[in-house]
């Protein structure tokens, strides 16, 4: 206890030290240095208030899993299994009851907020197959996201697709682009991955910026075409599932149709949710799946039994490439326009920490983690503006701080420990 | 042509030096250093300032440009060590042993907290160095040398003889000293340096610090470069740092060298013949393409290993 | 056996996660005495030794050197102290020549001409090393990276060496070299806890040895005693 209080104290110390240059010194070709003490104190405070928190969850973790493992222990004593059936049953009538919400007056802000985070919630899972399964880092997974909006909105827009067909496109798109890119990443150690996904993150969004005259560049695609024209050119089903779209968006009141489309993608999402979570589950149950998690344990041994682990490592990228695709379908009808800004390196971030905060190979925790950090910066912002614009810094700290402290994350199994 | 040639070059000197940070680290750990980039835009920003509050406190017309330079670079070095330092005991050596993933997840964490940590500090736009102060018209602004088709600004020169300095610098070291050499057997086999009695936790600091320092350097001559210094800086030179390493085979010390000159030459070609729109695309290009024909890089692994 | 030894294990446990590699290993051995570890594979005899030079860290147990408990003491710290471990498969640093390879091993010297005089010292040794100074460590062949690994934990004058299977894919010739220099350390006072799969040699170099199944010890006493045990000779001889 002593010396975690002490290490404490240093770290604050440190945190103070080295916030004190890049912080608070303020050099100025007129005025010259100043000091604004500030910045520093309170770096120093964060410091010390989180690592204190940080103490407190790993000893909380400690007594937790003291709890669990006891409770396994009686469980397999006893004989008992904790059953199975009911966890279908829960996991339906969430199913049922987040889809009824919109039906019960859920407020407009709300559905949107939900609708996004079932968007980043599809995505997470998807990137579980790669960072979970596989564990193989993606640092640049909103390119694939990106991919399959523009795909789908290029198709629809420029050359009049019908929905159903520019949807699957879309998800073709983005995984054809992970063949592409996984070919040559993925023969190499898995930190080449990182980087050169994160490489692609980047050189998609420079494409997208660039090629103004089919993206739209910075502005947004479909640049000048009235908002809203991605959801006409759907076919009989599109139409009757974005019925508002199906007639000229001028024509309404805004507010009543954009309360329709958020409605309706509300819907869509989840079904585009439901389905990945339940492939991807299938794909964990699967051949494929266990020659990942072997994969991920050690990819020598792998190797030797015989798993020919490029191509198992590609098919899980283009999975995970694929449902990034398909779920950028949904922002791009439901927002009827998308720029380059939006799949940033920020954004692959994001996706990342939602993985590793829910916890590798979870698919619960990837939902969780999507909503907890899709969601809670979102609401705290109703009392708090600021919270947006600093919530990069505390995803970046979470994620570092869940590695040291809790790698498995918050779902996550338990990992063997210790060995390299 | 010469002229692109030429600043392709000076370009890949502070590139090379960069890529050392990413190569002795990996080299080591074999940890690929995600925050080593926010490293060196932390020594921008240091050096960017102390540059601009010696212009404004009139330091600068005293004793001249040079001087203020020097300060800056060994400012920006010291506060860049410390960061890197504190980085690898804060967070990489907790993690030491643990899967390669959690490391790599830790180092993208370390690398959004410093950007978005400058970014809300110091502002999302940039900070200037004091380029139009008359004491660095005299000594560095002073009109190019043109020798046949090409300019040559006094600050290339700057630029290429510290890069030079610093390369030669660390390879004496590396080749030389007794920490050196433990460096290298640290890096060959982690284990084995422990059972020879290195202190294998104070070589991996030595490396970032040394590494940091590196990167604090480039940052400042980077910000000259470019006369400014901003929060995102260590992103994009970082991923050009890293192909340089790649490049040249990482892990190995003169590869980063003759990578970073290289990747310095390849952009200035690219710009020069497919312009300059994808300017931040082509080292991803030339990673891409590494890794697909040579993944070993240049001068990756000359020794086969036994086992 | 003497009353002070210089290492002494006691019931010490080691563990991989939920895998228990050592469960309560208890071996003296006194200055200068050669003792042997011989074993299956998997038995925990890499481990033990591992366990005693820090590189793993015993769950339950103590283990004492010279007199003072070096649990939890840093690796680097417990060869300052004369503890040198020749670890399985040899290696060497495959990028550095022979002679900083040498050189390496004497890191905690810093007299230079110390570690000359030493290095022609382990020159005398093995005289094939002399000839391949210059060359890069990777590029030995097996038997001279053995006798590079043995000589470069030789240049610390060690008061004990741990060697894990020294004759690994050895060919006979040079393994009997290898144990004659074994056997000459007993005279420069080195004492030496050897593990080995060629149970026959170690048992004849060794005065004393154990014998280590699953984690834990199931005989001890003297070398030849244990060379004449019929279930020893059976498990471990081939006999
Ligand atoms: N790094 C490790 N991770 C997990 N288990 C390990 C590790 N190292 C060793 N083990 C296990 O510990 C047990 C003891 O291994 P150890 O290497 O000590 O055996 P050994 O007696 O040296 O065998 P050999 O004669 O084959 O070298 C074995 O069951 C092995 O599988
Ligand atoms: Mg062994």
């Amino acid at each position: 206890m002593r010396d975690r209080i002490v290490r404490l104290l240093v770290a604050t110390l440190a945190a103070f030290l080295l916030a004190l240059p890049v912080a608070s010194l303020r050099g100025n070709s007129s005025t010259g240095f100043t000091i604004v003490w500030t910045p520093a104190f309170v770096t120093a405070a964060m410091v010390l208030v989180g690592g204190a928190i940080l103490f407190a969850a790993v000893e909380a973790q400690r007594r937790g899993t003291a709890f669990w493992d006891a409770r396994a222990a009686t469980d397999s004593a006893v004989g008992r299994r904790r059953p199975c059936a009911a966890q279908a049953w829960t996991l339906g009538v969430l199913v049922a009851t987040v889809a009824a919400l919109p039906l019960l007056g859920l407020p407009g802000a709300w559905t949107k907020l939900l609708l996004e985070t079932m968007v980043f919630a599809t995505i997470a899972v998807g990137l579980q197959i790669t960072i979970g399964m596989a564990g193989l880092l993606v640092l640049g997974h909103a390119a694939f996201w990106a991919v399959g909006a523009y795909t789908f909105g290029l198709l629809t827009v420029h050359q009049g697709w019908n929905f159903w067909i520019a949807f699957p496109a879309a998800g073709v798109a983005a995984a054809l682009t992970g063949l592409v890119i996984g070919l040559p990443a993925l023969r190499l150690r898995g930190d080449y991955l990182a980087v050169v996904t994160l490489g692609f993150g980047e050189a998609v969004r420079w494409v997208i910026k660039n090629e103004q005259d089919v993206t739209g560049g910075d502005a947004n695609l479909p640049g000048n075409i009235v908002p809203g024209s991605f959801r006409k050119p759907m076919g009989a089903l599109g139409e009757w599932l974005w019925q508002p779209a199906a007639v000229d968006g001028r024509t309404f009141e805004p507010g009543t149709v954009q309360a329709l489309i958020d409605r309706e993608c509300y819907w869509f999402a989840l079904v585009l949710l439901v389905v990945c979570v339940a492939c991807v589950h299938l794909l964990a149950k699967s051949r494929v799946g266990r020659a990942l998690f072997a994969l991920r344990e050690d990819e020598t041994a792998a190797k030797c039994m015989g798993i020919d682990t490029t191509r198992v490592k590609l098919v899980a990228f283009m999975a995970s490439a694929l449902w990034a695709g398909l779920a950028g379908v949904v922002p791009a009808v439901h927002r009827g326009s998308i720029n380059p800004e939006m799949f940033d390196f920020n954004t692959s971030v994001l996706f990342v920490a939602m993985v590793v905060l829910g916890g590798l190979g979870s698919i619960t925790g990837s939902i969780v983690g999507a909503a907890l950090l899709w969601m809670l910066p979102a609401l705290l912002a109703n009392w708090f503006p600021e919270v947006q614009e600093y919530r990069y810094l505390f995803f970046g700290a979470l994620m570092a701080a869940m590695m040291v402290v809790r790698p498995e994350g918050l779902f996550g199994g338990a990992r063997r420990k210790g060995a390299a | 042509m010469l002229q692109n040639l030429w600043n392709g070059l000076v370009q890949g000197g502070i590139y090379a030096i960069v890529a050392l940070g990413y190569t002795m680290v990996y080299g080591i750990l074999l940890l690929i250093n995600f925050a080593h980039g926010e490293v060196l835009m932390i020594g921008a920003y240091t050096g960017v300032a102390t540059l601009a509050g010696c212009a404004g406190t009139g330091a600068m017309e005293a004793v001249g440009f040079m001087p203020c330079l020097a300060m800056a670079i060994i400012g920006a070095t010291c506060v860049s060590a410390a960061y890197g330092f504190a980085i690898e005991r804060a967070v990489y050596r907790p993690l030491r042993g643990a899967p390669s993933l959690s490391p790599l997840i830790g180092a993208i964490g370390v690398s959004m907290v410093l950007q978005n940590y400058v970014m809300r500090t110091q502002g999302a736009s940039p900070i200037y160095a004091p380029m139009s102060h008359p004491a660095y018209v005299a000594s560095l602004g002073a009109s190019n040398w043109d020798i046949g088709p090409v300019s040559i600004a006094p600050l290339d020169l700057v630029v290429l003889v510290v890069c030079v300095a610093l390369m030669a610098g660390l390879w004496m070291f590396v080749q030389r000293t007794r920490t050196g050499t433990a460096m290298r057997a640290t890096s060959q086999d982690r284990v084995m340096a422990g059972l020879v009695g290195i202190d294998v936790n104070r070589v991996i600091s030595v490396t970032f610090v040394i590494g940091s320092a590196l990167a604090a350097v480039a940052g400042v001559l980077l910000a000259l470069f470019n006369t400014q210094a901003k929060y995102d800086m260590g992103f994009t030179s970082g991923m050009k740092a890293f192909t340089a390493a790649v490049l040249g085979g990482i892990g190995n010390v003169p590869g980063a060298m003759l990578g970073g000159v290289l990747l310095g030459v390849a952009e200035a070609v690219g710009i020069q013949l497919l312009g300059a729109e994808y300017k931040e695309v082509y080292s991803f290009v030339i990673l891409l393409a590494v890794l697909i024909v040579r993944p070993k890089g240049i001068l990756g692994e000359r020794v086969a290993e036994k086992v | 056996m003497s009353a002070a030894p210089i290492l002494e294990l006691r019931d010490v446990c080691a563990a991989y996660g939920p895998i228990q590699a050592l469960r309560g290993v208890s071996i003296r051995v006194a200055p200068g005495e050669i003792v042997a570890l011989i074993g299956c594979n998997g038995a925990g005899k890499t481990t033990t030794l591992m366990t005693v030079s820090q590189v793993v860290r015993a769950t339950a147990g103590d283990v004492t050197f010279d007199g003072c408990s070096i649990l939890g003491v840093p690796t680097a710290d417990v060869v300052a102290r004369g503890l040198c471990h020749v670890p399985e498969g040899r290696r060497i640093f495959a990028r550095l020549s022979v002679r900083e390879n040498l050189a390496m091993g004497a890191f905690l010297v810093r007299d230079k001409a110390l570690i000359q005089r030493r290095m022609d010292d382990a020159f005398q040794l093995f005289p094939i090393l002399g000839e391949r100074a210059g060359q890069l460590g990777g590029t030995l062949s097996g038997g001279e990276q053995q006798m590079l690994a043995i000589a470069r934990a030789l240049m610390l004058e060690p008061k004990m060496l741990l060697l894990d299977e020294p004759s690994l894919g050895l060919a006979p010739l040079i393994v009997r070299r290898i144990f004659d220099v074994i056997r000459s350390l007993r005279e420069r006072g080195i004492a030496v806890l050897l593990v080995e799969q060629n149970a026959q040699m170690a048992l004849r170099a060794a005065d004393r040895a154990y014998v280590l199944e699953t984690g834990a010890i199931t005989h001890e006493g003297p070398a030849l005693t244990l060379l004449d045990d019929p279930a020893i000779r059976e498990a471990y001889l081939g006999a």
